[in-house]
């Protein structure tokens, strides 16, 4: 028996559970340190996330292999065993190399023995530290000894130790005994570490250190993590922290602190404009006015368009305008913001309360560590992602961090004979995510059938523009097809797939016609997307992937054209493809480039809606300026109008800035369609999962499950779930095999999961749960005589066993509980 | 190099030198929301790099949009992009050439460039004025012994001033006469080329803004004073 | 119905429908037919499979009695091969039990040809084997007599659903002198095969039948308010409950002649239910001791939470209680509310989807 891989996970925030909760489930013996007394990071701090609006804090329960919560609590057995949790350290330094490294790790917060305290508060009471709480910039004001999560129990106390001046009065106040300040200095070190993964995000910007619109001095003018705070602990209304008066006209202000030259932040924090107009949105049911001034409304998600038009819906007045500064006018006490929102055009809106919307600090770096050899960074500790995006990055840096070699020493495969469980994965599509997926499998010890409807592997990945990612998707290609544990079937198609988790079977129809049953315990579909269709004047049209790659393989000027005029967002960000497709700004940002390379003195010209380009891809944006591309926005009532005339194409739009009517001309066009999935409702049908009106693969939670399907063991990534770019659709892969890995390798532990069973004998076949699970987990068993139910793809949630009238189905741990103990 | 070269050049330099061309603008509005003339006559600094951006330098050399500006260059402090507005409204300026330099200014530049004043006033009657003027300092008491240093050679500091000073504001001379001569303090008028306003900072002639410069120093170097009170 | 054709009866309405069903069977319409039938020594008619035409001279179609809600033996036997295909003589309320137990899977309709039987309400068994002591032909009297239906079973009393919905045949009975005839309806489909079969004539409906269901509605619609607000009131409080199901003797009859409770073990009497000593005594402490067994409110109470939406009225619940308690008011005046709440009615359609099962994923997540 092999030893498990020691890995050190460095952050417990969502983007460290996932990853921890990864590689234990994969085998690994697993160190999470977290600098706070209990996890969750951020989150503890969010109430609602977009785009539910809903609350998802219990979906970040802390790690209880205990199994002490709630027997129907579905995330019960959340934790594993295999994580040892360190609350309250961080890593200091990490020294050595991958298979020896060790990390030290020091005491940052000290925790109140829960069990001797009783919640009195005297310590609080005569703490002399006052310190910025956890959850804002300093809005709510804390002790250095405070609640760890104040809004949920048990009230745990902790101390943080970078505020503490170890002065003692709380431990004197203490009549319980319950402090101990002398493991402040307590110090750890863990050894024989193989690798480790640091997911302890990014630092956000502090408005007041580079006195952002001059309103560092107004205490109404605060960032949207204190809003989190405001609208979590507001009853009705939400108070101005000055005066406590009722915020009634509340303003967030976009890019506080990024895209900005002058503070050295040329990037854009991606998530920004959705959290701003969630706060609004939320707002808005207070019947507070909201405005967001902004520059280019980022909703760049695959549902997220959706969600701005809900806001617009509900009120949220956009306002296209970057405000200089927000003026305090004492007199009225309220703040007032000048602003232009058309030429010529200035205009003074009154507010109560402004929010900044801030992202990632643009002095923030890395730790030093994170660049050694054997220390892996999530994607979510360089640059601010949002949850789903974290979770996915984080499962991936999981995987790489496991890699090839290190799958050495992960424990085998045993054979769980209970519920049969198939330990093979069937992935669907060999595209990037597919091949990424793949190949995570394999590198896993996990068997993999591979289908590919084309004859050749790589997908779009071959024909990417950049020679690094074709290379990538090759080398991809070349290790499946060798791979011993990877079937390859090209020229094939799969036709239907049923059974439970664990158990499925599926058929395909291989390249010579014939059809083959496979049996598998999961599946992973990646069957990507395509360009949507353009309508084309003449031939001077071509869509933006067709014109990236042209241009691309241009060797000289003469190659590039004169002039171009490129569309974005056509036909697309409206009814009926009511969403953004997210790599085509940044794909025309970089032909635009291209063809000024090729070609100095040619026109290019970009109509667009709004720059959807994230992160430090910003900088493309900036540079396509600087290099005289013409950038003109348009409103989707009032799209620039076509026309071929004399062998060229003749656009008209409207300058805003201007205020006239602009007319260009010019040898090339490029429209931005977006992209569409290529079988995406196909795949649903065949493998029973949801799938949306536009045909993407629909996960089960928008933000915690974003590369599982609705049914257990059907795993989705790539284009076939969202439009993404190729770094993504590999860490999408990635992530979804890790998924399906920790699946077939728990297989079905029952301290990890609760299932309900049926007793054959009680059950009348009348089909009431049938209806009533949500996540097809039951099915008629021919032998019994009664219904069975799926235990993989049963979630425990309870409501087959609500709607049974004679509790023929119970949960699986549950003693009968006894109705007339109820009271 | 001309506006035109030094607007479309990659590396404009202003007065204030660095900073990023036209062409970089984000068209976000901050600098049409901090600019206080924003709306007058159509004024807007979002149109004045707009212009530049696209090229379209004559135009922005022919309209007026330029003049409206007060120089306060909030919009140049706060564009995040590091566009130097201002500088670039003082360049539309100059490539509009002498014929839409408003009346005023232009007759002041030309002025000045005769006579080293705004006003085209000889330098004996300028003597004349502020020696009337230090005569009826001399009647105040206390101020008996007032002497006006003028072309002192040596002196400490010399001062520059506001043509209105000379014009129809002269009494208001004697406010700071009486507290340097209280402060004992070493200080001298030149006695030509005394003209402290430099309208070749508003008209964006850069050989203007030059020669009041050059002026300047060349009075500094002929009395030898150490240093330069410039008060405007 | 569209489809209307009298039969004679030459005295005898039972037999004249008996002999349709023996016809059923040799043109193979049907391979079996379960109708009521007092077979010596029994002389309570009860539900009887035959598949011998001869076997149809034995039955009691039309007597006005059921011993136990045919519904459940009905639903048990459509679930059978689909070769046998089976007639089945049914009342009004146990062919709605009929329905609802097929939404449920515990029925098959297809298998069945369903014979309605107009309903003017039936004798509590006891009281038909005392009358049938005194009556020799008790089954054709009982159609003309008034003071034999004014014997009905309470619940009948009150019963507004006395024609058969969802058949493919009825057995026509109100408003004819049953002594010369007896009508048949049928619609389109299986009902009008059989008609053809029975080699029926369709032809005119008597107006005086109109006019006896309607007079006979607007007498069991007053009786029935009267009995819904005397029920509602009473049970509106706790107490009130109480009072009416004092003494409940935890027997389960209720339960068991229920058509709509398909349970195979009710989940009150397994051990979900169970009381142990520990438990009694604390509430024995609490409560100034307890009835044993204990639990009756609650058994009551979920059999009502899982079966309102589905009550058809069939009154067996009261008809079985050993010791008269009115259970069936008690659940016909909470179904009433909750089927109205639900804007659904127990039995009205197969294709009626169980209201409360409705689960969507729409609207604002």
């Amino acid at each position: 028996m092999k030893e498990a891989a020691r890995a050190l996970v460095m952050g417990g925030g969502v983007s460290g559970l996932k990853a921890a909760m990864d590689l234990a489930r994969a085998g690994c013996s697993v160190f999470l340190a977290e600098k706070q007394a209990v996890p969750a990071g951020l989150l503890l701090g969010l109430d609602r996330q977009f785009p539910s609006n809903h609350c998802g804090l219990c979906r970040v329960l802390p790690p209880d292999p205990s199994g002490r919560t709630w027997q129907a609590c579905m995330r019960r057995g959340f934790g594993h065993p295999g994580i040892e949790f360190f609350p309250g350290f961080e890593v200091q330094d990490i020294q050595g190399s991958p298979g020896n490294m060790s990390a030290t790790l020091i005491r940052q917060t000290l925790m109140v023995d829960s069990d001797k305290c009783n919640a009195c508060m005297q310590c609080v009471e005569v703490c002399p530290v006052h310190m910025p709480d956890l959850f804002s910039t300093g809005q709510i004001p804390v002790k250095a000894i405070s609640r760890a999560a104040p809004h949920r129990p048990p009230h745990h106390l902790a101390i943080s130790l970078e505020a503490c001046t170890l002065c003692g009065r709380c431990r004197d106040a203490c009549r319980e005994g319950a402090i101990d300040l002398d493991a402040a200095r307590e110090e750890k070190v863990l050894d024989n570490l193989d690798f480790a993964v640091l997911a302890s995000g990014v630092e956000y910007c502090l408005p007041e250190v580079y006195n952002l619109y001059q309103s560092a001095a107004h205490a109404d003018v605060i960032t949207t993590l204190d809003f989190e705070a405001l609208l979590s602990s507001a009853g009705t209304d939400i108070m101005r922290p000055s005066d406590g008066r009722p915020v009634r006209r509340a303003a967030w202000v976009q890019c506080a602190g990024s895209r900005s030259l002058k503070l050295e932040a040329d990037h854009c924090s991606g998530i920004c404009c959705m959290i701003s107009l969630k706060q609004a949105s939320l707002a808005r049911e207070k019947d507070i006015q909201c405005s967001i001034f902004y520059m280019d409304m980022r909703t760049s998600g695959r549902d997220w368009q959706k969600y701005l038009d809900r806001a617009r819906e509900k009120g949220v007045e956009l306002i296209r305008c970057r405000p200089h500064s927000i003026e305090q006018v004492p007199e009225e006490q309220i703040l007032r913001i000048p602003h232009a929102p058309s030429p010529g055009n200035q205009q003074d809106r009154d507010f109560d309360l402004v929010v900044l919307s801030v992202g990632r600090d643009p002095a923030w770096k890395p730790p030093e560590y994170a660049g050694r050899e054997g220390v892996f960074t999530s994607p979510g500790s360089r640059r601010v992602l949002d949850i789903a995006r974290s979770i996915i990055a984080a499962s991936a840096t999981a995987a790489t961090a496991l890699g090839e070699d290190r799958q050495e020493s992960l424990p085998d495969q045993e054979a769980k004979d209970q519920d049969q469980v198939h330990s093979r994965v069937l992935v669907v599509g060999a595209g990037p995510a597919g091949l990424s997926a793949a190949l995570t499998l394999a590198a896993g010890n996990i068997p993999v059938v591979l289908v590919e409807q084309k004859d050749h592997l790589g997908g779009h990945g071959l024909s990417n523009i950049s020679p690094e990612q074709r290379k990538e998707v090759q080398d991809l290609a070349a290790r499946a097809m060798e791979h011993k544990l990877v079937q390859v079937y090209p020229s094939a198609a799969v036709i239907s797939c049923t059974g439970p988790a664990g158990g499925f079977k599926s058929r395909i129809r291989d390249s010579s016609g014939d059809e083959k049953e496979i049996l598998h315990g999961a599946a992973v579909l990646a069957t990507g997307g395509r360009a949507a269709p353009v309508a084309r004047q003449e031939d001077r049209t071509a869509d933006i992937f067709e014109y990236s790659r042209r241009i691309f393989a241009a060797g000289n000027s003469g190659e590039a054209p004169e002039s171009v005029i490129f569309i974005l967002c056509h036909n697309t960000r409206q009814e009926p493809a009511n969403y953004c497709s997210r790599v085509c700004c940044s794909l025309a940002l970089k032909s635009c480039l291209q063809t000024l390379s090729l070609r100095p003195e040619a026109e290019v010209t970009v109509f667009y809606r709004d720059i959807m380009v994230q992160g430090d891809d910003e900088e493309l944006y900036t540079r396509a300026r600087s290099e005289g591309v013409r950038f003109i926005p348009y409103s989707p009532d009032a799209p620039p109008s076509l026309e071929a005339k004399d062998g060229k194409i003749r656009v008209k739009g409207s300058d805003p800035y201007l205020s006239e009517e602009s007319e260009y001309e010019a040898e090339q066009l490029v429209l931005a369609p977006g992209v569409v999935p290529a079988a995406g409702s196909e795949m649903a049908r065949i493998f029973n999962v949801h799938s949306s009106a536009e045909g993407f693969l629909c996960e089960a939670d928008a933000k915690y499950r974003p590369v599982e399907s609705g049914r257990a063991g059907i795993f989705i990534c790539g284009l076939a779930r969202n439009p993404v770019p190729f770094k993504e659709a590999v860490l999408e892969g990635r992530a979804a095999a890790m998924s399906a890995l920790g699946l077939l390798k728990q297989g079905l532990d029952s301290r990890l999961q609760t299932f309900v069973r049926v007793k054959p004998a009680l059950c009348s076949l009348c089909g009431l749960c049938l209806e009533a699970c949500p996540f097809k987990a039951r099915y008629a068993h021919e032998e019994t005589g009664a219904m069975a139910v799926d235990p993989l793809a049963c979630r425990g949630c309870g409501a087959c066993v609500a709607v049974c009238p004679n509790k023929a189905s119970a949960w699986s741990e549950q003693l009968e509980e006894n109705v007339h103990e109820l009271n | 190099m001309n506006s035109t070269e030094v607007l479309s050049h990659t590396d404009l330099s202003g007065p204030g030198g660095g900073g990023n061309p036209a062409q970089i603008c984000l068209g976000c509005g901050t600098c049409a929301s901090a600019c206080p003339m924003t709306g007058i006559e159509g004024f807007d600094p979002r149109r004045i790099v707009r212009l530049g951006q696209l090229g379209r330098f004559e135009e922005l050399g022919e309209s007026s949009l330029a003049w409206l500006c007060t120089m306060c260059g909030r919009c140049q402090e706060g564009c995040p992009m590091d566009v130097r507005i201002t500088d670039m409204i003082r360049e539309a300026r100059d490539l509009g050439g002498e014929k839409t330099v408003p009346q005023a200014i232009g007759k002041g530049i030309e002025m000045f460039m005769e006579t080293g004043n705004n006003l085209g006033l000889p330098d004996e009657d300028f003597g004349f004025i502020v020696e009337d003027v230090a005569e009826e300092l001399t009647e105040e008491p206390g101020f008996e012994d007032f002497v006006l240093p003028v072309d002192k050679e040596d002196a400490r500091l010399l001062f520059t001033l506001h043509n209105k000073l000379v014009n129809t504001q002269n009494e208001d001379l004697k406010h700071w006469w009486k507290i340097l001569h209280a402060a004992g303090e070493s200080w001298t008028l030149p006695g030509s080329r005394w003209e402290g306003v430099n309208w070749g900072f508003f008209s964006g002639q850069d050989q203007v803004l030059k020669a009041g410069v050059d002026t300047i120093v060349g009075n500094m170097e002929r009395l030898r004073s150490r240093g330069l009170m410039y008060p405007e | 119905m569209h489809n209307f054709s009298l039969i004679e009866t030459r005295g005898d309405a039972g037999k004249a429908v008996s002999m349709l069903l023996a016809r059923l069977l040799e043109q193979n319409m049907v391979q079996a037919v379960i109708v009521p039938a007092a077979v010596p020594p029994s002389v309570l008619p009860m539900t009887r499979l035959l598949n011998n035409p001869a076997d149809l001279d034995q039955t009691s179609p039309l007597a006005p009695v059921a011993g136990v809600s045919a519904a459940t033996q009905a639903a048990k036997i459509s679930r059978g091969p689909q070769e046998i295909k089976i007639a089945a003589v049914l009342r009004p309320c146990e062919i709605r039990a009929l329905v609802e137990l097929h939404k449920l899977n515990q029925a098959q309709l297809d298998n069945l040809l369903v014979i309605g039987l107009e309903c003017p309400g039936r004798l509590e068994n006891q009281d038909y084997i005392d009358l049938q002591d005194q009556n020799q032909d008790l089954d054709q009297r009982f159609y003309r007599d008034e003071d034999l239906q004014s014997r009905i079973a309470i619940t009948c009393r009150s019963c507004i659903d006395f024609l058969p919905e969802n058949a493919h045949l009825n057995i026509c009975v109100l408003g004819l002198d049953l002594d010369q005839q007896a009508g048949i309806a049928w619609d389109e489909g299986p009902g009008a095969d059989a008609a053809r079969a029975l080699e029926l004539k369709p032809g005119q409906e008597p107006g005086e039948r109109g006019r006896a269901v309607d007079s006979l509605r607007s007498q069991r619609e007053s009786a029935r308010e009267e009995v819904m607000s005397r029920s509602r009131e009473t049970i509106s409080s706790s107490s009130g409950l109480q009072s009416m199901i004092a003494h409940c003797l935890g027997c389960f009859n209720c339960q068991r002649a229920c058509p709509v409770c398909f349970c195979r073990e009710c989940v009150c009497s397994r051990e979900a239910f169970e009381q142990n000593l520990e438990m009694l005594h604390t509430r024995a402490g609490r409560t100034g001791g307890i009835r044993l067994p204990a639990g009756m409110t609650m058994f009551h109470l979920t059999r009502l939470a899982h079966m309102a939406h589905a009550c058809v009225g069939c009154g067996q619940c009261s008809s079985v209680c050993p010791i008269h308690i009115p259970v069936a008011d008690i659940f016909r005046t909470v179904a009433a509310a909750t089927q109205k709440e639900l804007d659904y009615k127990a039995g009205r359609s197969p294709e009626e989807p169980i209201p409360h099962l409705n689960f969507s994923t729409e609207g604002d997540q």
